[in-house]
């Protein structure tokens, strides 16, 4: 029972970190400006904002099985100690990365990324004239956060890996619905007919907190995998 | 006269009211404004720039954005905001 509540914690906790991260909310946001402000497309919305959700669900749920697979062919689903510590070295290391450089200085929401992916990003969300362009949107916009993902996802894989079988399929689906959740919650809002401006002006005054809770939430993640995973092997010798 | 518009990473294009005009009417309409009071606000704005621009022979988009932004800030505080940071969202 115990290794339940501390696995699903851990993925719950992972899910939420990686739903704090603002490049797809950012580029959904994006989309609804350009999509609403279209005469044409206006009408599309609604589809277009599920498709791109639908897209970085997709990309994140074939991540995480992908990392499954690979884990437990290389190493039989028990992940060595030496890769749970560079995982912890990396996770603190983000968590610096987010807490110095994640949202640059300065007016706006503005995030740490190459600014010619942002330019091609922005380009290309003004450009969405079907479902298909807003899905491959979905799983670029994630992508591009990969530097910062792939740890959390990774990590999420190896502790799906040590629930029995007929629960790893819960974890990992469950991992992916906790990342689109703020996705959803934007589409709702602005399906009720709400102002994106509101959205963006909260993301905006609440740039430190948004960046303090994803730092500190790196920190917890990696004091959390010492304490279950490396403690238990020092007070073995 | 004719004003050439300096774009980031992109080649330099002539000024165009029609362009300012439409992309006013987007950002509008992305803001759910009613389309009457949307037309109201982009001529009066694009009236503004180019008073503006009549002293100038090249500008920068940027330079555009906030000239605009002056005149939408007294009419549309919303319109305003979304107009000048929808380069600024990721």
């Amino acid at each position: 029972m115990e290794v339940f509540i501390v696995s699903f914690s851990a993925i719950l906790l992972t899910g939420l970190i990686h739903a704090s991260l603002g490049l797809n909310l950012g580029c959904l946001l994006l989309l609804s400006r350009y999509s609403l402000g279209s005469k044409t497309r206006r009408p599309n919305t609604k589809s277009f904002t599920s498709s791109f959700i639908a897209g970085a669900g997709t990309i994140t749920l074939l991540l995480i099985m992908s990392l499954c697979f690979l884990l437990l062919n290389l190493t039989g689903g028990v992940l060595p100690v030496y890769l749970t510590i560079i995982e912890i070295c990396v996770l603190f290391t983000l968590g610096l990365t987010v807490w110095w450089f994640y949202y640059k200085k300065g007016p706006g929401t503005i995030l740490w990324i190459p600014r010619p992916i942002a330019r091609f990003l922005d380009n290309r969300l003004a450009k969405v004239e079907n479902n298909t362009d807003a899905f491959s949107l979905g799983l670029i916009a994630s992508l591009g956060e990969a530097p910062l993902n792939l740890v959390l996802i990774f990590f999420a894989a190896s502790t799906a890996l040590q629930l029995p079988i007929e629960w790893q399929l819960l974890a990992v689906t469950g991992y992916t619905i906790i990342t689109i959740l703020p996705l959803v919650i934007f589409k709702c809002y602005i399906k009720s007919g709400k102002n994106l401006v509101r959205i963006q002006k909260w993301r905006e005054s609440n740039k430190f907190f948004l960046k303090t809770i994803t730092s500190l939430g790196f920190f917890i993640l990696a004091t959390f995998i010492f304490v279950f995973e490396i403690l238990p092997l020092v007070g073995h010798f | 006269m004719k004003i050439t518009v300096f774009k980031t990473g992109q080649k330099s294009v002539p000024y165009s009211r029609k362009i300012l005009v439409n992309n006013l009417l987007s950002t509008a309409r992305a803001i759910n404004l009613p389309d009457g009071q949307a037309k109201e606000i982009a001529e009066l704005t694009v009236n503004k720039v180019e008073v503006w621009l009549e002293k100038h022979t090249a500008v920068t988009t940027a330079d555009i954005r906030r000239m605009a932004e002056r005149t939408l800030k007294k009419l549309n505080k919303d319109l305003a905001y979304i107009y000048i940071n929808q380069r600024r969202i990721i």
